[in-house]
């Protein structure tokens, strides 16, 4: 009997505890329901969590994140503005939304809803609800994990950003009361145990520890549901039916439901691919599943593996969009716009976009709040490179006839055009970015700098110092200072001091610094070599020497135009079909580099080989010596087009 | 028959008055030369030294026009604020050569005098003619756009049901457009036409007989107006193939596509005149019952 207990409990160990990847610190078990008719949530949720930190804790912070849209007054419409899809609305419908906890009781049974109270430690918004301490009773002494059974309710937004519903078509993102972090000493910035719970401000999302989530979603039973982890099971009884889902080791848990979901399935390897897709968007399966089987193997080559076992694609409905284009783990939403022409890649771009974030601030838990780049960014400059290798690199955001544009030059130029160039520096918190530029520095700027690193370094040991970086920190929570000691690492590795004894002067340019980056080839010159005149062999008669024919004096002239100064190369090529390639450490106003000899110099361009995607202006990279004829043909094609609107405006006489 | 016959007779009545062909053509070219020609010596001065013009594989590079423009943005600027001027001044001066036309219609001759006695003496009233159909044209575009919008339920997309809609209700709207562009135009030329025919330079009555003049040869009109607009569809397509060859044409390709742009526009030109030439021919029997 003892034997066959034992063959039996190790059998159960072995199914149900996999090997945990992350510290799981908090985890929740809920138990919903969802009124399709009020909108509204009732929920049991029972919180375990653990003290990791070497002091007792006597107050808990929770994230109510649906109270942003309880009113104008919230800190999340005070920054951003009411959208007009909102200030437009009639009276009649109430789009606004709330989240409330009725009972919370303690592992002694103590109830702690008195001890309750809404805090803004952020901006001081006394109206501001969305985030909730609580005084605990009895303290959670270090090592200790406590449960908290609560009860809460929410009344679900109408379109608002990222969650709600709209028509039957619901998207619960950053929905429950969520624990913040309890950051021990050491974490990130933290100088001392602390706990980090900003309140919810439009922009940046969520920051969490990990944890396990066990879900079962009671809906109508006609509802389809898909959501983060694996679905374990379905129970249907009174025209109601529970989906029980678990995600394990992650941060968040997001879920979708819709009656018209069709679900579409495929595989990468262990992982089970699904897709949530309305009816007329079932077409665009292939283009969902390519690209992300694409990326999946992507990144397990040149990042790390994806350990889940599954991915969930949402595709929302064009009156879901206000969810399209977000992560949640394991779980992301796209938006197909199937009426577009398939040149047109933004189901792609998106789809790449947002499963990058897997790895980028689900496994890599950075805080978007306080450092956007950190995922963002990272995100924005693998999806450029994604894209640019699943397709090509100047058709992979747009391929429609002659219009032509790459995903990572389309993020270089939505950079370069916008007026926030120069706006604020890299380490901007989201809700720093007061006067703009957000999505220009968080993702384009970083997007860029990166691609620049890259370049400087090369793909291999950047390649290599991304997956040490990923490694080291997956399911954990570092900061801007952890990122560049993990690239700083691997570069002293590879190159030695070629680069200095760290990339500070890098990062400090680019990551803490606002200037702009212009080398200008100025000009270049080919002239005869001077007639030598002068004392030469004596101190009493003038002599001149003839210059010999034929050697000519060359020299190329380069100009520093922005502040930011980085090494740079220069390929001079020269009449007799020669190349010569020099280095200039960028760091003057100005630099030339003369030749002697019978060759003149025919052109030059600085950063031959573009890995320098930080400069503002490539027309200005390289000089010929004769014009170029292709002015010719952006001067006929401009004729062209104005004989044409020309004549095309006399349709009307 | 009488269709093709008057298709071809206009054809014929243009080779014959090459000279008022010539006229407009030059002027879409001299105007157009005036608006481009800065942008020649600014290209050259600006980037006609930079190597990235030749590592370009077409015309649209992406970066490239990025950086141009916010490197050399202003001066494009400049030049475009100049070219509406000037494009102005080329409307005005083909609503002065319509009236030529029409003069030329009357004399059935095509001299220089002609284009300029039409001119002055038609330029007010088809001045007005144009507005009126502006207006209407601006009018039937509102009226599209609404029946567009209601056919949508509002342009929201939270209101959409499906983006399926958003299809549907386009192919049904964007036919009816077209059509009812297609009538305006007819109606805007026969309204010319009235003009001409007519003791008279009232507009509004010119208008309302061009509009008789539809409903009662809409049978011999609109196949017509339908032969020329398909004329018009087989030489641009013609032009765009032949276009479509070199992305980035220099040298003898760059010569050779500025003459076969020359000749599109030139015909251009001539399927207007042709158009008018048959409208002319297919209804001045009834200008005279």
């Amino acid at each position: 009997m003892r034997t066959l207990i034992f063959i039996f409990l190790f059998i159960y160990s072995g199914l149900n505890s996999q090997e945990a990847l992350s510290p799981r610190i908090a985890n929740y078990d809920i138990s919903l329901s969802l009124d399709t008719e009020e909108k509204k949530i009732n929920a049991n949720q029972i919180l375990h969590w653990k003290n990791t930190s070497d002091q007792a804790v006597d107050k808990l912070y929770f994230h109510l994140y649906y109270n942003a849209f309880k009113n104008t007054e919230s800190t999340f419409f005070n920054f951003r503005g009411l959208p007009s899809f909102l200030s437009n609305e009639d009276e009649a419908s109430c789009p606004w939304a709330w989240s409330r906890v009725s009972s919370i009781i303690d592992s002694q049974g103590n109830q702690l809803a008195e001890q309750m109270k809404f805090v803004s430690l952020d901006d001081g918004n006394e109206k501001d609800e969305t985030v909730l301490e609580v005084q605990l009773i009895t303290p959670v002494a270090p090592g200790e994990t406590h449960s908290f059974d609560m009860n809460w309710e929410a009344k679900i937004p109408n379109i608002m950003p990222r969650t709600g519903y709209n028509k039957d078509f619901y998207f619960f993102a950053q929905w429950f009361p969520k624990l913040g972090v309890y950051e021990t000493k050491g974490t990130r910035y933290a100088e001392q145990n602390q706990w980090n719970c900003h309140q919810y401000h439009s922009m940046g999302e969520y920051y969490s520890d990990f944890g396990v989530y066990d879900l079962k979603i009671n809906v109508p039973e006609n509802y389809i549901i898909g959501a983060s982890g694996e679905l374990i099971g379905k129970e249907i009884k009174d025209d109601r039916a529970t989906w029980h889902y678990r995600a394990e080791d992650v941060i968040d848990f997001a879920w979708a439901a819709s009656p018209h979901f069709i679900v579409k399935e495929d595989k990468w390897n262990d992982v089970k691919l699904k897709l949530y897709v309305y009816p007329n968007h079932v077409n665009c399966t292939d283009r969902f599943f390519e690209t992300i089987k694409f990326t999946l193997e992507y990144l397990d080559e040149y990042v790390g593996e994806y350990p889940y076992k599954t991915l969930s694609i949402i595709d929302p409905p064009i009156h879901g969009m206000f969810t399209g284009g977000m992560e949640y783990p394991t779980l992301i939403t796209s938006l197909s716009f199937c009426f577009l022409p398939t040149g047109f890649k933004s189901t792609e771009t998106l789809t790449v976009h947002e499963f990058i974030h897997q790895y980028f601030m689900q496994m890599v838990a950075t805080h978007e709040q306080e450092e956007p780049w950190l995922d963002e960014g990272i995100t924005t400059y693998y999806e450029g490179r994604i894209l640019d290798e699943l397709f090509e690199k100047n058709n992979s955001f747009v391929n429609i006839g002659p219009l032509q544009i790459g995903s990572s030059e389309f993020n270089r130029g939505e950079f370069l055009s916008s007026e926030a160039v120069k706006l604020a520096p890299n380490t901007f918190k989201s809700r720093e970015f007061i006067h703009g530029g957000y999505g220009e520095i968080s993702y384009n700027k970083t997007a860029i700098w990166l691609k620049t690193l890259e370049g400087l370094i090369g793909r291999d040991c950047f390649d290599q110092a991304m997956q040490h970086y990923f490694n080291k920190w997956k399911f954990k929570h570092p900061n801007g200072d952890d990122f560049e000691e993990a690239i700083n690492e691997i570069v002293t590795q590879v190159h030695g001091e070629k680069f200095g004894k760290n990339l500070d002067w890098y990062f400090d340019q680019v990551l803490r610094g606002t200037e702009t980056c212009d080398y200008e080839l100025y000009n270049i010159k080919n002239e005869d070599k001077p007639v030598q005149k002068g004392f030469y062999n004596n101190l009493v008669k003038c002599e001149v020497h003839d210059a010999p024919e034929g050697e000519y004096v060359s020299s190329v002239t380069l100009r520093r135009n922005g502040e930011m100064k980085l090494p740079i190369d220069l390929l001079v090529k020269f009449d007799d079909g020669s190349e010569k390639l020099e280095h200039w450490d960028g760091m003057a106003r100005a630099k030339a580099f003369k030749y002697e000899g019978s060759k003149k110099i025919i052109s030059a361009e600085i950063d031959p080989k573009r890995k320098i995607y930080l400069d503002t202006n490539f027309i200005n990279n390289s000089k010929s010596a004769k014009q170029s004829a292709n002015t010719n043909s952006y001067w006929y094609q401009f004729l062209k087009a104005t004989q044409n609107i020309f004549q095309s405006m006399t349709i009307f006489i | 028959m009488k269709v093709l016959n008057t298709y071809t007779s206009a054809w014929k009545f243009l080779l014959l008055n090459k000279k008022i062909w010539l006229i407009l053509f030059s002027s879409n070219f001299i105007f157009a030369l005036i608006v481009a020609s800065p942008l020649n010596a600014f290209l050259s001065d600006s980037i006609g030294n930079s190597l990235i013009l030749n590592s370009s594989k077409s015309l649209f590079d992406y970066s490239f026009i990025i950086d141009f423009l916010n490197e050399y943005g202003s001066g494009i600027s400049g030049i475009l604020k100049v070219s509406k001027w000037i494009l102005f001044l080329f409307i005005l001066l083909s609503i002065f050569f319509t009236g030529g036309i029409l003069e030329s219609l009357r004399h059935k001759a095509a001299d220089f005098g002609t284009l300029l006695v039409g001119g002055i003496k038609y330029f007010w009233s088809l001045l007005g003619i144009v507005l009126v159909f502006l207006i209407l044209h601006a009018i039937c575009f509102l009226l599209m756009f609404k029946i567009f919008e209601s056919l949508l339920g509002g342009f929201s997309p939270f209101g959409l049901e499906s983006d399926a809609v958003l299809i549907r209700s386009a192919w049904i709207i964007t036919p009816c457009y077209l059509i009812l562009c297609f009538f305006i135009f007819l109606w805007s030329d026969l309204s010319k036409l009235s003009l001409l025919h007519a003791a008279h330079k009232n507009i509004f009555k010119a208008i309302a007989r061009g509009f008789k003049l539809l409903i009662r040869k809409f049978r011999l009109v609109f196949p017509f107006y339908f032969l020329i607009l398909f004329t018009f569809v087989l030489i641009s397509f013609v032009y765009h193939i032949i276009s479509g060859i070199w992305e980035l044409p220099s040298g003898f390709s760059l010569v050779f596509l500025i003459i076969v742009t020359q000749i599109f526009i030139l015909f251009r030109v001539g399927i207007k005149l042709v158009n008018l030439y048959g409208l002319n021919q297919l209804t001045k029997e009834w200008h005279h019952e």
